[in-house]
């Protein structure tokens, strides 16, 4: 009993001094804009020179109490809609891409420094977990869209899964000298899936016992236990510990803050926070300090040929697979093959390999090497990559508008919350009264401000319209489901009314968030129509052009021209004194051509077929008075 | 038939509110022409109608049009356009 409470104690003293290290560099690092954890590992690594003992760390201790917060804070956050769009790709990288990522690695591996093929797929496997949190703080911080931040993050919570049951197949095969394939497809799917299954039933008990009690503490404390506790069961029954905590989750952060209050939810979103706080900072201390320079100096050439084979094949899965996907700016692509950092879970995996194992210190090495090479270069250089790419758009209006919104929402949420206490008779009437005045008188302040910076800043309020519209959409569509389901309409009016949304949801030609803001805002009156007669041809060119010039444009179809080529009438209101506007742009869309058609010749005695010049393009342009003109 | 009070409507309405609006119409005896809309390049399939409409029964028709149209879905979307044109010359034979 002494000794345990020896160990304990030294054990805290420990954990204080490292958490006090990572305050200090957390703060240079802030100060130099480097990710923290990057100056974390330099930290460790420079402090190894002075520690009197090296820091033996157990891979358990790593895997069991500083991986499941990491995870399921990651998780939790994410929501099912934004993982859904691009489930397909992270499925990809998450399953065939770790399996193509061990056996392109293994094999370069086996090549490069003449280790069993068995063994270098051992590294292959282990290798092939990302870990992103060195930038996924520095996207939140630089702004990048939240879909590519979805994307990184959800590629390295399902790859982190496979890549360990993966790791655990190629040790068993290494081990025991034998590989039977209808086995371990077997037992990977056994593992994954239970690992899976364990995380989701977990995750939806605590989702369901947080919606029958409303008190924070005890609710926080539900989650707690949950992220331990699925890594911990799953990991009894031999199961994916790691997906299973990422399911909790997934699972509990989807359905669980819908029944819990809004102080709740403050109060999980605030501990976990700190908790990945902590655990981020004492892990990549450690991962510093555990680092041997040694060890890596006599291995140089292992660590530059996994340097090597790890950035290779994640050419051929980032690329390759994201190929398939056609709705993805391909500048994203960059950002996504050079985010694939690796750290916690690798180099847990790495010291778990069982001593005695076939060069086990080299393996070290190479994973230590790895992880240092895409901590130091691709963390550190990832900032300039995304400025480079110019993939965000940040203007001066647009950080002006977020702090005002920010103010605005949160002012908002001041009063609201505050009511409600109020109302509860938690609060006095008296005491109630003088705040409102207060935050009421803010909040028109608040709202002005904003809307001078909207009507200051077109860009900002079109961005904005479209969220709205897009919000607008999906909730229709979540609402018309659940008419649906709850059976109060049929299954025609459904079809009927998802497919009018849907029909929304996904057309592109059209500059709607200019149509959305002309139907809005005040307009001077339609005082002309025009009938303009132009060519199929240039339709889709004319009906950009004219709808982000904010006309709205009705079809009509129609026949006419040389070879009864197909042509459109477009009937436009034109708003007082814009009828000038209309004219350039017609003449740009609908630029006269000349192109060459292959019509035979009638009357010839063999049928030559002679390139015939056809001039096309050019607008037929009728302008009429009208009398009125309605929109309902 | 005095040719001044005549007005012509181009109405354009969705096609999924075509039927109610022209059977509203046609039993309140306008005179409407349909111009056909099936062509594979319409959004969400537009009719465009024609009335000839006598100046004291354009508000009636607006009226039937405004009624019978339900709200669009989509708040960049309107579901119905009226342009109503002054007629020099109007002769029915």
């Amino acid at each position: 009993m002494e000794d345990m409470t020896e160990t304990i104690i030294q054990v805290e003293r420990i954990g204080l001094g490292l958490i006090l290290i990572a305050l200090f560099v957390s703060v240079i690092a802030k100060q130099l804009r480097l990710p923290y954890t990057v100056g974390l590992v330099v930290i460790g690594l420079g402090l190894t020179f002075f520690a009197p003992e090296q820091l033996e760390i157990s891979p358990e201790l790593i895997m069991g109490i500083f991986v499941p917060p990491l995870l399921f804070e990651a998780s939790f956050h994410i929501r099912f809609d934004d993982l859904k769009r691009d489930f397909g790709l992270i499925t990809m990288l998450a399953i065939p891409g770790v399996i193509i990522t061990t056996g392109l690695v293994g094999m370069a591996v086996w090549g490069g420094t003449g280790m069993a093929i068995t063994t270098a797929l051992v590294f292959g496997a282990l290798i092939a977990a990302t870990d992103p949190v060195a930038v996924v703080a520095l996207f939140k911080q630089l702004g990048v869209p939240k879909r590519l931040q979805i994307l990184l993050e959800g590629e390295s919570l399902f790859n982190d899964g496979t890549a360990v049951v993966m790791f655990g197949l190629m040790l068993g095969i290494t081990i025991e000298g034998e590989f039977v394939l209808t086995e371990s497809l077997v037992s990977f799917v056994k593992i994954a899936g239970g690992g899976v299954l364990v995380g989701s039933f977990l995750g939806f008990i605590a989702a369901h016992s947080v919606r029958r009690i409303s008190d924070p503490l005890v609710e926080t404390a539900i989650t707690i236990i949950l992220a331990f506790s699925s890594f911990l069961l799953a990991e009894q029954f031999h199961l994916s510990g790691v997906l299973a905590v990422v399911m909790a989750g997934l699972v509990s952060g989807n359905v669980g803050p819908r029944g819990m209050s809004a102080t709740t939810r403050v109060v999980v979103n605030n501990f976990w926070e700190l908790i990945v706080f902590l655990a981020n900072s004492v892990l990549f201390l450690i991962i510093g300090l555990s680092i041997d320079i040694g060890v890596l100096v006599g291995n140089w050439q292992a660590i530059i040929v996994a340097i090597v084979a790890i950035l290779g094949a994640r050419v051929v899965s980032i690329y390759g697979f994201s190929y398939f996907v056609k709705d993805m700016p391909k500048k994203w692509n960059h950002i996504l093959y050079w985010g694939g950092l690796r750290g916690a879970i690798v180099l847990a995996l790495a010291l778990s390999i069982p001593l005695g194992f076939p060069e086990r210190d080299r393996l070290l090495a190479m994973t230590f090497g790895v992880v240092l090479f895409t901590l130091l270069v691709q963390g550190v250089t990832m900032d300039m990559l995304v400025k480079k790419t110019g993939i965000i758009e940040r203007t001066e209006s647009k950080i002006e508008y977020e702090r005002r919104h920010a103010r605005f929402v949160a002012n908002r949420a001041a009063f609201v919350h505050v009511g409600e206490m109020n109302n509860a008779g938690l609060i006095s009437n008296y005491i109630w009264q003088q705040m409102q005045a207060v935050l009421k008188k803010r909040e028109t302040f608040l709202l002005d401000a904003l809307q001078e910076v909207l009507t200051e800043n077109p860009s900002v309020e079109i961005e904005e319209l479209d969220t709205a519209r897009n919000e607008a959409l999906r909730i229709q569509r979540t609402t018309l489901s659940k008419l649906l389901r709850e059976g109060v309409i049929s299954e025609t009016i459904y079809g009927e009314l998802i497919s009018e949304v849907d029909q929304a949801i996904t057309e592109e030609h059209v500059n709607w968030s200019q149509l959305l803001k002309n139907g809005i805002s005040e307009q001077a009156p339609i005082k002309k129509m025009m009938a303009i007669v132009i060519q199929e041809a240039d339709l889709k060119n004319a009906l950009k052009a004219l709808s982000t010039a904010g006309f709205g444009v009705d079809q009509l179809p129609s026949t006419g021209g040389f070879l009864n080529r197909s042509n459109v009438t477009l009937l436009i209101g034109i708003p007082e004194g814009r009828e000038a506007d209309v004219l350039p742009i017609l003449e740009n869309a609908c630029k006269r051509r000349i192109q060459h058609i292959h019509s035979p010749q009638k009357g010839s005695i063999l049928s030559l077929v002679r390139p015939t010049p056809v001039e096309i393009g050019g607008a037929t342009i009728f302008t009429f008075n009208i009398e009125a003109y309605y929109e309902f | 038939m005095n040719s001044n009070e005549m007005k012509m409507l181009i109405a354009i309405v969705r096609d999924a509110d075509l039927d109610k609006v022209l059977k509203k119409l046609l039993s309140e005896n306008f005179r409407v022409t349909r111009i056909a809309s099936s062509g594979g390049f319409f959004r969400n399939g537009n009719a465009t109608l024609m009335l000839g409409v006598t100046e004291k029964r354009v508000d009636e028709a607006l009226h039937i049009i405004e009624e019978n149209c339900a709200p669009s879905l989509d708040l960049a979307v309107k579901h119905a356009t009226v342009f109503v044109l002054d007629v020099d010359r109007f002769e029915q034979f």
